[in-house]
C-alpha cells in the first residue's frame, strides 16, 4: 500500500521545522518561501494549520496541465512536475483546491512536494509528530486508538 | 555568505532614509546577534552621554549564523540599546517567535534603527524593498489589534510590535511579537515609542544559503532527535520532557525545592503551599493549546482563553517568571488573575515580570504603611488584590493618575520614597529581579548582581551548583566546591559564574534559543557531555557557515562581548558598588519551605561575597573598582573600546579627583598571574 503523508492539526505547534527542512532538502538554502508546504498561523486564534499537497487520486493539477508536465512517481505515487515539459504557465497553482502548489520565489518556477523520493524530510523532522508518513490504513488505526483512549479518559 | 547573510540595514527614521552596509567583517570576532550587536552600539554611538530617550540613541536588531535555520530552535533576535529601565543604562532583551528568522529570510543579519521619526510610522521591510509607512492608524491601538491589521495588509509578514505602554514611555514596556513572544526586559518598547516607531514588518523571501545542507540537515536532525532521548542525558532530556509538556510554568516546583522561587515581595521563598493553580497552569481548564516558536522542538509556549465574564482574556501563556511576579511575589494564588493580567500586559506591551515586582513593592510598602491608598488612586495594594493589579495595569500603561509615577518602575519610585522604601526594592542596577531567589545560590548572586542590564538570570546561569554536579563543577573551574550551592569559595564561584556567562552569550550570538542549547549546553550531566556539546556547535557552525570555530575562539567572543557591555556601563558610572546584592539579599533572612538549603535563607555575607568578587574581576581582567583594564581589552583585539573607556574614566577622574585611581590598578597588576579559566 502506497504510504502517504497525513497530519494532526492537534499535535501541531506552528514551530515551522517543516518548512526550512523542506526548503533546505529541496533547494540547499534555508527559505520558507520556497518551501512545497506551508504551516498557515492564524494569529488571532493562536492556531496553526499545515498544509501541503495531498497527492489526491484525481489530481487537479495533472488534469489541468497544458503540456503534460506532471506525472505520478511509480515508487512513490507522489506527482511531481517534469521541469522540461513545464512552460510556466501556472495553472496547476490555480487549480490546485489546497493551494499546495506554488511559485518558487527564487527560481520563478511553480514548485510541489514530491514526497522527497519517499524520504520525507518534513515527517522527519516534524518534532511533535504531527507530520506522519504511513500508509492511510495503518493511520487511521492509529488516529482511532489515540481517540478512544481520550474517549476512556473522559468517561473515567 | 553562508548561515549569515553578511548585511546589517541601517535606518535612519529621522531622514526616513536606509543604508545597506556589510557585516562580513565582524564575522569571525563576532559571529552576530548579541556580541555584534555590543560592538555596533559601541562604536556608533557615545555610549556614556547618549540617554535612553534621545533620537541618537539606536535600537540594533540582530541574529545570528544559526538563525531561521533548522537547527533545533534557531529562531531568536537580540536586540540591544540604551535602556531606560536599568540605572547601568545597558539594554539587552532577546525574543522568539518567527522575526528573527524572517528578517534574515528577507536577506538582513541586522537591523539598526537611529533618529526619529516625525509622525508615527511602522518601517515594512520587504527583501531589498524598504519603506517608512504610516502608523496614525495603528497609534493608540493595543499589539493584538495592530497585529491582525498589519497581517491582513501584508500576507505572510511578520510583525514586531510595541503597543500603548511603549508610546507613552514607560520605562518597563515589552515590544511584542507573534502573540506569545515578546523582548520584555530592559524598556525596549519605551525607546521605540520615543522615536515614533511603531514596529517592524518584515516577510523574506531570499532565504539562508548553508555551505554544506547535507552534513547541516543531518546534524540538526540528530541534535533534534538527542534532545528528546533520554539515553542522551538523563538530566537534559527531563528538563527539556517537562519544558515540552508543561511549559516554563511545569518547572515551578522543581525550582521552589531549591528555594529560588520568591514569594510575598521577596521577603519568603522555595516552595508555596497555595500555588498549584499557578503551577499546573498548561492543562488547566483554561489552556487551549500548545505553541512554538520558530523551529523548536521544545514548543513551551501556551495558548490560553479564560471565559470567566470577570477575568475573560485569551492570549499567549505567561511563562514562570511572569507566573513568579505576578502570582508569588503578590501573594495571587489565582490562576485567572495571573492570566488576566499577563493577557493585558501582552496587549499593552508591558514586561509582566518588571509589574509584578511594582505591584509586589507597592504592597510591601502598604502593609509597612510606607504609602496609603492615596498613592495608588484609592486602590488599597494589600496583598493578593488582585482585582486591584487589574485597575492599575491600564492607568500605567497610559501613564494616567498614579499610574504616571509607577511607570518609572520600583527603583525610581522607592527613590523617591526615600531610603526606607528603597530597601523593599529587589534590584540590581535599577532592574527588579525575575522569579529567581538568588539568596539560595551564591553564584547565581554573582551573576545576577552583575548582570550588566541588572538583575536577571540569563547572563549566566551556573546551573553546576543547582544541581550539586561535582564533576562538572572540577571539570569547568578546577574545584569541587563550585558544586555546592551555598560555598563562598572566592576562586571556585568566580570562575563558575566566569564560564557561564561567556558561554551564554553564545546561543543569544548563534540566534538560537537558550532552553534547548540548555538542555545540552548547560544541563550536564557529566563532564563529557560539555565535549558533546562544543562537538555539535562547532560542526553546526562549520556546516552552516563553512567558517571552522574552535571552543577557545567561541569562548572568546563571549568574553569579548561581555567586556565590552562591562565597559559601557563602567563608562555610564558603573562601578564596584553596584556589583553588591541589593539590601534584602544583604540583611534580610528569608524563611521558606524547601528540601534544599538552610531554612530559613541567611542574607548573603558581604565581607565572603566581596572575596568572590574580588577574585572574579581579576579572572576578567578588571581592577577593584570594576572597571576593565587597558591591557585585557587589547588582549582581546578592543582597542577601540580601551580607547573609549580610558577617556571617559579620565574625564571623570578630572571631574571627580578624589577617587584612588592609583592604588587599585597596582593592587590589579599583583593578581595578574592568576590563571584563565579552564573550558
Amino acid at each position: 500500500m502506497e504510504k502517504l503523508l497525513l497530519f494532526d492539526v492537534s499535535k501541531c505547534t506552528g514551530c515551522r521545522t517543516c518548512e526550512v527542512a523542506c526548503s533546505l532538502i529541496q533547494t540547499g538554502v534555508c527559505n520558507p518561501a520556497s518551501s512545497r508546504r506551508r504551516t498557515i498561523h492564524f494569529d488571532e486564534e493562536i492556531l496553526d494549520v499545515p498544509m501541503q499537497c495531498q497527492q489526491c487520486e484525481d489530481p487537479a493539477c495533472m488534469n489541468i496541465c497544458p503540456a503534460e508536465a506532471i506525472y505520478v512517481d511509480e515508487a512513490t505515487g507522489a506527482k511531481i512536475i517534469n521541469y522540461d515539459k513545464c512552460i510556466g504557465c501556472k495553472m496547476c497553482e490555480i487549480a490546485c483546491p489546497f493551494g499546495a502548489i506554488s511559485v518558487d520565489p527564487l527560481t520563478k518556477t511553480v514548485v510541489k512536494c514530491d514526497l522527497c523520493s519517499g524520504e520525507p524530510a518534513c515527517a522527519h523532522f516534524c518534532p511533535t509528530n504531527a507530520i506522519e508518513y504511513s500508509t492511510a490504513n495503518a493511520y487511521d488505526l492509529m488516529r482511532q486508538r489515540e481517540r478512544i483512549k481520550q474517549l476512556k479518559k473522559m468517561s473515567l | 555568505m553562508y548561515g549569515t547573510t553578511g548585511k546589517i540595514l541601517r535606518i535612519d527614521l529621522s531622514k526616513e532614509s536606509y543604508t545597506p552596509e556589510d557585516s562580513s567583517p565582524y564575522f569571525k570576532e563576532y559571529l552576530g546577534g548579541r556580541a555584534l550587536n555590543h560592538i555596533v552600539l559601541f562604536q556608533d554611538i557615545d555610549v556614556a552621554k547618549v540617554s535612553p530617550f534621545d533620537p541618537k540613541n539606536e535600537i540594533i536588531f540582530g541574529t545570528g549564523p544559526l538563525c531561521g535555520t533548522t537547527w533545533p530552535s534557531a529562531g531568536r533576535l537580540q536586540a540591544t540599546f540604551i535602556a531606560p529601565l536599568p540605572y547601568s543604562g545597558w539594554g539587552d532583551s532577546n525574543v522568539g517567535g518567527a522575526i528573527g528568522p524572517e528578517m534574515k529570510f528577507a536577506g538582513w543579519d541586522t537591523v539598526v534603527v537611529k533618529g526619529k521619526a516625525d509622525k508615527p510610522t511602522y518601517i515594512y521591510i520587504e527583501d531589498e524593498r524598504i519603506e517608512f509607512k504610516s502608523a496614525s492608524d495603528l497609534w493608540g491601538k493595543g499589539v493584538n489589534e495592530c497585529t491582525s491589521i498589519l497581517r491582513k495588509r501584508h500576507l505572510g509578514c511578520q510583525a514586531l510590535l510595541i503597543g500603548p505602554a511603549g508610546e507613552n514611555r514607560v520605562r518597563f514596556a515589552s515590544v511584542r511579537t507573534h502573540r506569545t513572544s515578546s523582548l520584555g526586559r530592559c524598556g525596549g518598547g519605551a525607546v521605540m515609542g520615543s522615536k515614533n516607531l511603531k514596529g517592524l514588518v518584515i516577510k523574506g523571501s531570499r532565504g539562508v544559503k548553508i555551505f554544506d545542507p547535507k552534513n547541516f540537515l543531518d546534524l540538526s536532525l540528530k541534535c533534534q532527535r538527542d534532545l528528546m532521548d533520554p539515553d542522551f542525558g538523563p538530566l537534559h532530556s527531563q528538563s527539556f520532557n517537562l519544558m515540552s509538556r508543561y511549559g516554563t510554568p511545569g518547572i515551578l516546583r522543581l525550582i521552589g525545592q531549591i528555594g529560588m522561587t520568591p514569594i510575598k515581595n521577596w521577603s519568603q521563598c522555595g516552595i508555596w503551599s497555595d500555588d498549584l493553580e499557578l503551577t499546573e497552569m498548561m492543562g488547566n481548564k483554561w489552556w487551549e493549546r500548545q505553541d512554538a516558536c520558530y523551529g523548536c522542538p521544545v514548543h513551551c509556549l501556551g495558548a490560553y482563553r479564560v471565559d470567566d465574564p470577570h477575568y475573560a482574556s485569551f492570549s499567549g501563556g505567561p511563562g514562570y517568571d511572569s507566573i513568579v511576579s505576578l502570582g508569588h511575589n503578590c501573594l495571587e494564588p489565582r490562576a485567572k488573575i495571573v492570566l488576566k493580567l499577563n493577557a493585558m500586559c501582552n496587549d499593552l506591551g508591558l514586561d509582566p515580570v518588571e509589574l509584578g515586582n511594582t505591584f509586589s513593592t507597592l504592597m510591601e510598602w502598604y502593609e509597612k504603611g510606607v504609602i496609603d491608598e492615596k498613592f495608588t488612586d484609592g486602590v488599597p495594594m494589600r496583598w493578593g488584590n488582585g482585582e486591584g493589579m487589574i485597575e492599575l495595569v491600564s492607568k500605567i500603561a497610559s501613564r494616567k493618575g498614579c499610574g504616571d509615577k509607577l511607570a518609572e518602575g520600583p527603583y525610581r519610585v522607592g527613590k523617591e520614597l526615600g531610603k526606607e522604601a528603597l530597601k523593599c526594592v529587589y534590584h540590581q542596577k535599577g532592574m527588579c529581579a525575575p522569579g529567581l531567589e538568588t539568596r539560595s545560590a551564591i553564584g547565581s548572586m554573582l551573576s545576577s548582581a552583575l548582570s550588566p542590564r541588572g538583575s536577571h538570570h540569563l547572563s549566566g546561569l551556573p546551573t553546576t551548583e543547582w544541581i550539586n554536579s561535582q564533576s562538572v563543577a572540577v571539570r569547568v573551574t578546577g574545584f569541587k566546591e563550585a558544586g555546592d550551592i551555598r560555598s563562598y569559595h572566592p576562586e571556585a564561584k568566580a570562575r563558575l559564574v566566569h564560564f557561564y556567562e561567556n558561554l551564554f552569550e553564545l546561543p543569544d550570538s548563534l540566534g538560537i534559543c537558550k532552553f534547548p542549547f540548555g538542555h545540552f549546553g548547560y544541563w550536564h550531566d557529566r563532564p563529557k557531555d560539555m565535549e558533546k556539546m562544543w562537538d555539535y556547535l562547532t560542526k553546526a557552525l562549520y556546516y552552516a557557515t563553512g567558517t571552522k570555530f574552535t571552543k577557545n575562539e567561541l569562548m572568546d567572543i563571549g568574553e569579548r562581548a561581555y567586556q565590552i557591555e562591562r565597559a559601557a556601563i563602567v563608562m555610564r558610572g558603573i562601578r564596584r558598588e553596584d556589583d553588591i546584592p541589593n539590601w534584602k539579599c544583604l540583611n534580610e533572612k528569608c524563611p521558606g519551605e524547601h528540601p534544599v538549603g538552610p531554612v530559613p535563607l541567611p542574607p548573603i555575607d558581604q565581607k565572603k561575597y566581596e572575596k568572590i568578587l574580588d577574585s572574579y574581576y581579576s579572572l576578567r581582567g578588571w581592577t577593584k573598582e570594576g572597571i576593565p583594564t587597558r591591557k585585557r581589552l587589547m588582549g582581546l583585539d578592543l582597542k577601540e573600546v580601551a580607547d573609549a573607556l580610558e577617556k571617559r574614566i579620565l574625564h571623570s577622574a578630572q571631574k571627580k579627583p578624589a577617587k584612588p585611581k592609583k592604588s587599585s590598578k597596582k593592587k590589579f597588576t599583583k593578581r595578574k598571574k592568576i590563571k584563565n579559566c579552564r573550558i
